[in-house]
């Protein structure tokens, strides 16, 4: 059964067709949460999110794009809603910290906290490293970067999928790539070498 | 020391590829059918608390322009004939 198939069986309520479709795609939609937001809580949370939002949306797909872009598109949204809402809480940091029970850690915590030792530890430490230098990048070339090089898309579905041309993808890719790498000289510089 | 800095945001740069290594946890898709399910159940509930304070602002709002227009209708109109026998009218012929 294929994809669109399944949306229309989700669109009638099949709970297995929505267990299909989850199993398919789940993945897909934790990379992206968890390359926007560097937090495997509010990744888990942004996962329950899309899905919920899959489930609602189901009956208005119209496949004019494809379902793998369709999803990655409302994974790229609800992150870049996440991310706001975050910066926006953030902003107000006391009077959250006084209403919020618990905290979450930033994923350099989450890694200090785990019994990882050696090489993947260190692997790990370079994408919360990466993914925090992301984090200064402007939000579309955040997109453009995570879609093309931590996912491994093509120009065109990205640009399907952030809604501007394929030149224009191009073109945040590489002024991405030029400002990441500024910011990673940076990091060392100020960081000092023994530090990293 | 270039060099150093060099291979290290190589090596964060090829960590890129770590990502792909991410799993969504197991967990995760009895809470989604849980909040679906909610989602389907769940009343929209009408902010009231809103609502007053929306209707409490248009009342204040009535009865300051109601206010406005009878204190208005109270002053008397003044009449322009006073002031326009301030001015000679043939200063100029």
């Amino acid at each position: 059964m294929n994809h669109t198939e399944l949306l229309q069986r989700i669109a009638s309520a099949d709970e297995v067709a929505f267990s299909e479709f989850y199993e398919v795609f789940k993945d897909l939609v934790y990379r992206i949460a968890y390359s926007y937001l560097q937090n495997e809580q509010e990744a888990e949370e942004l996962t329950q999110d899309v899905f919920v939002e899959i489930h609602r949306s189901a009956k208005t797909f119209n496949g004019k794009s494809s379902v793998s872009t369709w999803v990655y598109r409302i994974a790229v949204n609800k992150s870049l809603d996440k991310l706001r809402y975050l910066k926006a809480r953030k902003r107000f940091g006391f009077i959250s910290s006084i209403f919020s029970v618990g905290s979450s850690l930033p994923l350099e915590d989450s890694i200090a906290d785990t019994s990882d030792h050696g090489t993947n530890a260190d692997k790990k430490e370079d994408l919360a490293m990466l993914l925090s230098a992301m984090e200064r990048l402007v939000a579309n070339q955040k997109t453009a970067l995570i879609l093309t090089q931590l996912e491994g898309l093509k120009g065109r579905q990205a640009a399907e999928i952030i809604g501007v041309t394929e030149k224009a993808v191009e073109g945040l890719i590489q002024r991405g790539k030029e400002n990441l790498r500024k910011t990673l000289v940076a990091i060392y510089n100020q960081r000092g070498k023994h530090t990293i | 020391m270039d060099k150093e800095r060099e291979q290290w945001v190589a090596r964060v740069l090829d960590s890129a590829e770590e990502v792909k290594g991410l799993h969504a946890p197991g967990h995760l898709f009895p809470r989604i059918l849980e909040s679906v399910q909610k989602g389907e159940n769940e009343v929209v509930k009408l902010p009231l608390g809103q609502i007053r304070i929306a209707l409490a602002a248009a009342c204040i709002l009535v009865l300051l322009n109601v206010g406005i227009l009878l204190t208005a209708k109270r002053i008397a109109p003044t009449d322009s004939s006073n002031y326009i026998e301030s001015y000679d009218l043939n200063l100029y012929k």
